[in-house]
């Protein structure tokens, strides 16, 4: 009944816990390096310009001088009495599901399409051409927002532009300018981002998918699992992780999306039918000076973005207990 | 500077900068460490008292050849926008300068980024002596004027020029409206700018047109075209259909005289429902409705409606005449272009035909808090002698403010020649209107008239839209408002 081995453990407990609390010189500087270093700049870069951002959102700072008058939350009243950030606003919330949706289903189809999408009998593969398609698909991602802009812009003209001409091929007469057409404009920019962002998520989800031990593949297909089935019953559950990361990482997205907005249609659309938050601010600081009104609109959408944040990681959590 | 508003503003920069923290202080309670950061944040720059002394003295000896008394030995920091004009005018005034004054160095930089560059300095305390404030990326004059950052420019018109003469009797009627806010005049606008409708005298020529003198005129015009296939008007939906606004609004004030414009830029409850804006809107209408605006305009850039109109797609383009030297790469060579004045709405309007919206371009700044104010306004002085405006018009195809400063030769351009010939036609009969530019209403306008034009709303929803503009811009105090004459 000698309990040696519970006893071992708990002496050695305290005296590891005191090897912690002893400063030396050496932890010092390991700690000065490599915690109070980060936090310096992290203070300094991050979180200051946060407050600063807040302060100002509470003046009427008009960015050409070094005083602005403290006016208390009048900036943020105003913004809500806008209808023009309300619709930003709006659109940004509407995005930030729809793009991720889109995109990431996209996404995982073409990598279930490339990996396991191939014959059901045999072996467990692509696709004829798998490889060549997973390259290829990459390739818009390589190309800059600014540049997609462009070359949409260029697709969507209403006068001799790609996709009315197109369309014209097989018989349907289009005259919509699709960036100009309020019905159409915020879908136009939509599929432009969807394009460019589509390759890096298949990419992320092929290297997710490959992850899978191909036991469990081959178990499923023995017990009759179709390809369908293979890929949304047995393959998506396995690789949430990575799903649940590239959904955060398109909400980002589709909280900002100024550059496809502010290139593609520069004033926020016919009637602002594709403003967004981001693109609206830049106009209110950079060009009409109110940096005060800009600052509470960076404000909202930062308080935003860490709800949408919240909501995330709290569900997320959930499902793992 | 001027008196009227130094009592309507009783704190100083410094005090009010100060009060606004103890406001905060009081409210944030525990948040002492955000007030700190917060004081560095706008704080930064040191100059915050408030300028003293006269910005047109320069504390050096004054004499004809130096009437603002610029010290000898000191630098004059130019920042020029390096756009449409380019910087080779100014660079030729700096050394222009430099012979008339030996002992002051013109330091001319040039940039395409004007707020990005100049914003900081303004903060700072640090500003240049003299600004070209102009190009997509420029400073709001409306915050600027607000915040008491502008040297009054009173002191230049009434100084002799280079040439000898006073400067404000060497200007065209109307160059320095743009840039008086509330009768201080604080921008001296150095191009001028005449609005016209464009079109290729070729084209007219071979068909046997003529150009349009009434509305009717026009509309004529515009089934003329549609006969061959090609639309009347281009328009760029996604930045530049306000070019119509412009059209309509030119039409209405003459129409109905310079009472329609003061309505406007009074920001009055009821500018839009003027008798002849509600005619030149519905007038504008109709053209809609004939068809008579190229389809899917609403979708694409001035760009690119404007290669459309050069390249024959459309007949006229309402601009100013900057159109020339904007489209110089793509016009083919023997388009001929040529301006002509907005029609008449009918034969009753208050203006003659020839009367023309001309107004002054490129304003150039003296930061009232620059180091040496007294040589931004002395390269201001050399840039407005006929010596200089003439090179800045050989160089750049445009007139300047500076009146018979133009080259009449027979190498100029159809369309300069146009707009020296409207200059010439409108004589003291100029209006401009400044609502827009004075209070940023150009992304409003931009999006309203886009509706308009590709169909989707009526002439009265779009002035209703326009009115309610106004009025947010009116009922909003933080703004400031500028007097009308």
């Amino acid at each position: 009944m000698v309990a040696v081995p519970t006893t071992a453990p708990t002496a050695e407990a305290p005296r590891s816990r005191g090897r912690r609390q002893r400063l030396t010189l050496e932890r010092v500087v390991f700690f000065a390096m490599f915690l109070g270093l980060p936090l310096l700049v992290y203070v300094l870069f991050v979180v200051s310009p946060f407050v600063q951002a807040f302060y100002y959102s509470l003046t009427d700072w008009r960015g050409v001088s070094a005083s602005q008058d403290f006016i208390g939350l009048k900036n943020y009243a105003t913004l809500f009495a806008d209808d023009n950030f309300r619709r930003a606003l709006w659109h940004n919330a509407v995005l930030m599901v729809v793009l991720p949706l889109i995109t990431i289903t996209l996404a995982y189809a073409l990598a279930v399409l490339v990996t396991i999408g191939g014959d059901s009998r045999g072996e467990v593969k692509g696709i004829r051409g798998a490889s060549v398609y997973r390259v290829i698909s990459f390739f818009p991602y390589v190309i800059p927002a600014v540049v997609i802009g462009i070359l949409f812009a260029f697709i969507y003209a209403p006068g001799g532009g790609l996709l009315n001409g197109l369309l014209g091929l097989v018989g349907i007469d289009s005259q919509i300018a699709w960036l100009g057409d309020p019905r159409v404009a915020m879908a136009a920019i939509v599929v432009a981002v969807v394009w460019n962002m589509v390759g890096f998520y298949m990419v992320l989800f092929v290297a997710a998918i490959k992850a899978v031990p191909s036991e469990v593949i081959e178990a499923a297909r023995l017990d009759g699992a179709g390809r369908l089935r293979l890929s949304v019953q047995v393959v998506l559950p396995m690789i949430r992780e990575n799903i649940s990361t590239a959904l955060v990482y398109m909400g980002i997205m589709a909280l900002d999306m100024f550059v496809f907005v502010n290139v593609m249609t520069p004033n926020g659309g016919t009637s602002k039918s594709t403003e967004v938050v981001s693109r609206y601010l830049y106009e209110t600081a950079f060009q009409k000076s109110n940096f005060g009104l800009a600052s509470a609109m960076g404000v909202v959408m930062a308080l935003f973005t860490m709800i949408m944040a919240a909501i995330v990681l709290l569900s997320s959590r959930r499902r793992e207990r | 500077m001027d008196s009227s508003q130094d009592t309507s503003d009783m704190m100083t920069p410094l005090e009010r900068l100060g009060a606004s923290r103890r406001s905060f202080l009081a409210l944030a309670g525990a948040g002492g460490g955000a007030v700190a950061l917060s004081a560095c944040a706008g704080g930064g720059g040191g100059d915050d008292s408030s300028s003293s002394g006269d910005a047109a003295d320069g504390g050096g000896d004054k004499s004809d050849d130096n009437p603002f008394g610029v010290k000898s030995g000191s630098s004059v920091d130019v920042v020029i926008f390096d756009g449409g004009y380019g910087d080779d005018y100014a660079k030729d005034a700096g050394k222009a300068f430099e012979k008339l004054h030996s002992d002051i160095t013109p330091k001319v930089t040039s940039t395409v980024n004007i707020q990005p560059e100049l914003q900081p300095r303004f903060v700072g305390g640090n500003p240049p002596d003299l600004f070209d404030n102009s190009g997509a990326q420029s400073m709001s004059v409306e915050a600027l004027v607000n915040q008491d950052q502008l040297a009054d420019l009173q002191p230049l018109l009434d100084a002799k020029g280079v040439d000898g003469t006073a400067i404000k009797d060497t200007l065209l009627p109307g160059a320095t409206d743009p840039g008086t806010y509330s009768g201080t005049f604080l921008a001296l606008n150095y191009v001028y700018t005449v609005y016209a409708i464009w079109y290729s005298a070729k084209q007219f020529e071979d068909k046997g047109w003529s150009a349009p003198k009434t509305w009717d005129d026009l509309m004529a015009l515009g089934e003329e075209a549609k006969k061959d296939k090609i639309a009347l008007f281009s328009y760029g939906g996604q930045n530049a259909s306000n070019y119509y606004q412009e059209l309509a609004l030119t039409m209405a004030i003459k129409e109905g005289g310079l009472d329609v414009q003061k309505k406007l830029d009074s920001l009055d409850a009821k500018a839009f429902e003027q008798d002849t804006v509600v005619k030149a809107f519905a007038a504008m209408e109709d053209a809609v409705k004939a068809g008579f605006f190229a389809k899917g305009g609403e979708g694409i850039k001035h760009t690119q409606a404007q290669t459309d109109w050069v390249t024959g797609k459309s007949v006229i383009y309402p601009s100013g005449s900057w159109i020339e030297n904007e489209q110089r790469e793509v016009t083919p060579d023997d388009y001929e272009m040529t301006g002509a004045p907005a029609p008449l709405l009918s034969s009753g309007a208050k203006l003659p035909y020839e009367a023309v919206h001309g107004t002054a371009g490129e304003p150039f700044l003296v930061p009232s808090k620059g180091k040496n104010t007294a040589g931004g306004m002395e390269f201001l002085r050399v840039m407005l002698s006929k010596e200089q405006a003439t090179n800045f018009t050989t160089l750049t195809g445009s007139p300047t403010v500076v009146k018979d400063a133009a080259p009449t030769g027979d190498d100029a351009s159809t369309a300069l020649k146009s707009v020296l010939s409207m200059i010439e036609g409108a004589g003291e009969n100029t209006f401009t209107f400044n609502f827009v530019d004075w209070y940023n209403l150009g992304p409003d306008t931009v999006t309203q008239w886009t509706e308009f034009l590709s169909g989707a709303i009526g002439a009265d929803e779009l002035r209703e839209k326009q009115q309610k503009m106004l009025d947010k811009v009116r009922e909003d105090d933080s703004i400031k408002k500028f007097d009308v004459e």
